[in-house]
C-alpha cells in the first residue's frame, strides 16, 4: 500500500476582495510515494514545490483533487486528526529551521515526542540520544539564536525524526546552508531516515543533492514530471 | 492537558517579560486590594469593640437587670450604670457629655486595656468632690488635666419633684483621670463617674449593659429574646444605627471599588493575551506543525495568562496578609513620621482578616479576568500553520 497518494490535487489562490480564483499553481498532479522510498520534488522558483509538499503533509488543502494517507482519503480528517497525524506519522523540516526562539536546543528537539505523549523528562533523554547522534551534545542547552545556520538545521532534522515518523518532508533543507553545511545536513538526513526506514520527500532546487533520492520529479507548466 | 502544553506554558510564564510584568502589576493591585479590605474590615470591628466594650454591651436594657441560671450561659457580664446628659465647664470652654456612672469593678482589665486607664486614683486631696473620668480630647478641648476642678451642668430628666420647671445645677468635680480609647469620635461624648453621684443626678438613668459570649455575639436578637424580661432591650446596632450602617455602607462601597479595579485589571490581562498570541505567531504556527491541535494552542495561551494572574494574585494576597498583620506598626510609623492625621485615628485594633471577603474579590478577580481572556483568545486557535511560509 502506497505511503501517500495524491490523485489530479489542484490548487489555485484567491487574491483581492472579489475572492476570485487565480489561475491554478498545481493543475492535475497525481503522485505515489511507497515507504522507504525517497522522492525529490524539483522546479524553478515558483512553480508550485512548496505548494506541493504543503499539501502532500497535511498542512493546506487542495483545491481539488484527493490526498490519501495509508489508503484512508484525508479529506474527511478533522483538526484534532490531522493534528495528530503531523506529529506522529511526519516530520518536517524547512529552509528557515523554525526552531521555537524560546526554547533551548534539546527542548526544541524533545518538544514533539512532549506532544505525542511522553512526560518531559523521557522526551528530553530522547532529545538529547538524538541530537549526541549528530555531535551537538555541548549544544544542548543553548538557544536558537546562539546556534550557527547549520547547528539549527540539524537541530531540525532532529526535531522532525524524535517522534520516528512514517514520512519526512524536507522542503530547501540546505537551501541557506554554505557547501561545508549543506553536505553535511544531506547526509545526515538521509542517514537518518535510512536508518528509521522512513519515507523522505524532498523540495529542491539543486539537482545534485536529488539525485541522491531513489525518484525525481520536476513540476513545469504546474504539472509534475518524472525526471 | 498534553505534557507539551503544560510546558509550553511553563516556558512561556518564565521566559516572557510582559508575563512578567502582568505578574508584578497584578500582584502590586493585589496587595492594596488585600490590605484595603483587612484594614477596614479590622477598623470597623475594632471601632464596635470600643463602643461595645466601654460605651453600651453587646445588649441595653433600660433599667436594672440581673440574670438568671437560663441566661447566665450567653452572658459573659452585666453591668448596671446610671448615665444621663451633661455639659462641662472649664475656664477655657464647654463640652457636651454624656455622664456614666459606674462601680469600681466595672472597671475590668479588658476595659482598661481599651480606655487605655492605669491607675484610677481614689486618693486625691479634692476627694470630697465627686470624681470625673473624661478622655483626653475633652481634656485637650477644656485644657485640663488630672486633678483640675471642673463645673458639671446637669440637665435634669423630668423626675424632679417640680417637674414643670428645668433646673440647672452645676456640681463641681475633679477630674481624677484622663482615658483615651483612641478613637476620637467616641472619647469626645464619653465621661465616667461613680455610680452613687450618678444615681444622685440621674435617679431614672439606670441602664444594664450586657456582654454577650463570644460564641453569641452574631446572635444578638435571639440572646435578646432569652433575657425574657419586661424592660426595654436595645442591641448595640439598633442603639448606634447611623454607625452600624454607616459600617455597611462603607464596606459595600469598598467592595463596588474593588470590583472595579477588578474590571480594569481584567481589561489589561485580556490586553496581555492579546499581546501573547501577536507576539506568538510565529510560534503557535511552529507548534501546530509539529502536532500541536488548535485547542492546545487556545488552552496554552488562556493558561499561560491566567497562571500569570493565579499566581500573582496569591503572591500579593500573601504580602498583603503579611503587610496587614503589621499595619499597626506601619500607620504608627506614618503617623510618627509622615501622615500626623493618622495620630487622631484608630490605632490599637486587632487585624481582622475577612476571609469570605478575600475569597470573593479573589474569585471574582479570576472569573472576570478568564471571562476577558477567553474572549480575546478565541483567534489564537486560528492561526494557519501557513502563517509560516508568510513569515519565511
Amino acid at each position: 500500500m502506497p505511503v501517500i497518494e495524491l490523485c489530479n490535487i489542484v490548487k489555485s489562490f484567491q487574491s483581492g476582495d472579489n475572492k476570485r480564483n487565480d489561475p491554478a499553481i498545481l493543475d492535475s498532479v497525481s503522485l505515489t510515494v511507497e515507504k522507504g522510498e525517497s522522492v525529490a520534488i524539483t522546479g524553478k522558483s515558483g512553480t508550485g514545490k512548496s505548494t506541493l509538499l504543503s499539501i502532500a503533509g497535511l498542512l493546506d488543502r487542495p483545491t481539488s483533487g484527493k490526498v490519501t494517507y495509508f489508503g484512508e482519503d484525508t479529506s474527511s480528517f478533522s483538526e484534532k486528526k490531522l493534528a495528530s497525524i503531523r506529529n506522529i506519522k511526519t516530520g518536517f523540516i524547512f529552509q528557515a529551521n523554525l526552531l521555537l526562539e524560546d526554547f533551548t536546543a534539546l527542548e526544541n528537539v524533545a518538544f514533539p515526542a512532549m506532544i505525542s505523549g511522553l512526560t518531559a523528562n523521557e522526551a528530553m533523554k530522547k532529545a538529547s540520544e538524538l541530537i549526541n547522534e549528530t555531535g551537538l551534545s555541548d549544544r544542548l542547552r543553548y538557544y536558537p539564536s546562539k546556534l550557527s545556520g547549520g547547528e539549527k538545521q540539524r537541530l531540525a532534522v532532529c526535531r522532525a525524526l524524535i517522534n520516528k515518523p512514517e514520512i519526512v518532508f524536507a522542503d530547501e533543507p540546505t537551501g541557506s546552508l554554505d557547501e561545508e553545511n549543506a553536505i553535511r545536513v544531506e547526509e545526515m538526513l538521509f542517514d537518518m531516515v535510512k536508518r528509521r526506514d522512513s519515507t523522505l520527500i524532498l523540495v529542491t532546487h539543486n539537482v545534485e543533492f536529488a539525485s541522491h533520492c531513489d525518484k525525481v520529479y520536476e513540476i513545469k507548466n504546474h504539472r509534475l514530471n518524472a525526471v | 492537558m498534553k505534557e507539551a502544553v503544560k510546558f509550553w506554558i511553563k516556558v512561556k510564564i518564565l521566559r516572557t517579560r510582559y508575563l512578567h510584568r502582568c505578574f508584578i502589576l497584578i500582584a502590586a493591585i493585589t496587595i492594596p486590594l488585600t490590605m484595603a479590605l483587612i484594614f477596614t474590615e479590622s477598623m470597623m470591628s475594632g471601632i464596635a469593640e470600643k463602643f461595645i466594650t466601654v460605651s453600651d454591651g453587646h445588649l441595653q436594657v433600660n433599667g436594672k437587670f440581673s440574670a438568671d441560671d437560663e441566661t447566665e450561659k450567653y452572658i459573659s457580664r452585666t453591668d448596671v450604670v446610671c448615665s444621663g446628659p451633661v455639659l462641662l465647664y472649664s475656664k477655657s470652654g464647654t463640652a457636651s457629655l454624656l455622664l456614666k456612672g459606674v462601680n469600681p469593678e466595672y472597671f475590668t482589665s479588658d476595659r482598661l486595656k481599651h480606655l487605655r486607664l492605669n491607675v484610677l486614683d481614689s486618693n486625691d486631696s479634692s476627694s470630697e468632690l465627686p470624681h470625673i473620668i473624661i478622655s483626653s480630647v475633652t481634656a485637650k478641648k477644656l485644657s485640663l488635666l488630672q486633678g483640675d476642678r471642673v463645673a458639671l451642668l446637669v440637665m435634669p430628666n423630668g423626675t424632679d419633684s417640680n417637674k414643670n420647671k428645668t433646673v440647672m445645677r452645676p456640681v463641681l468635680c475633679v477630674v481624677s483621670a484622663i482615658y483615651s480609647t483612641g478613637y476620637n469620635q467616641l472619647d469626645e461624648t464619653l465621661a465616667f463617674t461613680d455610680f452613687d453621684f450618678s444615681c444622685g443626678i440621674f435617679p431614672a438613668g439606670y441602664t444594664t449593659e450586657i456582654i454577650v459570649k463570644a460564641k453569641y455575639t452574631s446572635a444578638l436578637n435571639e440572646v435578646r429574646w432569652i433575657l425574657n424580661t419586661d424592660l426595654p432591650v436595645s442591641t448595640w446596632k439598633s442603639k448606634h444605627v447611623s454607625i452600624y450602617e454607616n459600617f455597611e455602607v462603607s464596606r459595600q462601597i469598598i467592595l463596588l471599588v474593588l470590583f472595579l479595579v477588578i474590571v480594569i485589571e481584567a481589561f489589561y490581562c485580556s490586553s496581555v493575551s492579546s499581546e501573547l498570541v501577536n507576539d506568538s505567531m510565529r510560534q503557535i504556527s511552529i507548534v501546530k506543525m509539529l502536532g500541536l491541535s488548535p485547542s492546545d494552542v487556545r488552552l496554552w495561551a488562556f493558561f499561560s495568562v491566567e497562571t500569570t494572574v493565579l499566581f500573582a494574585s496569591l503572591s500579593g494576597l500573601a504580602l498583603g496578609l503579611i503587610l496587614s498583620f503589621n499595619i499597626k506598626n506601619i500607620l504608627n510609623m506614618l503617623s510618627e513620621s509622615v501622615i500626623e492625621t493618622f495620630s487622631s485615628y484608630l490605632l490599637d485594633f486587632s487585624v481582622i482578616v475577612p476571609y469570605g471577603r478575600i475569597f470573593i474579590v479573589m474569585s471574582a478577580m479570576i472569573i472576570i479576568s478568564s471571562f476577558f481572556v477567553f474572549i480575546s483568545l478565541r483567534r489564537s486557535g486560528r492561526i494557519p500553520i501557513l502563517q509560516l511560509f508568510t513569515e519565511t
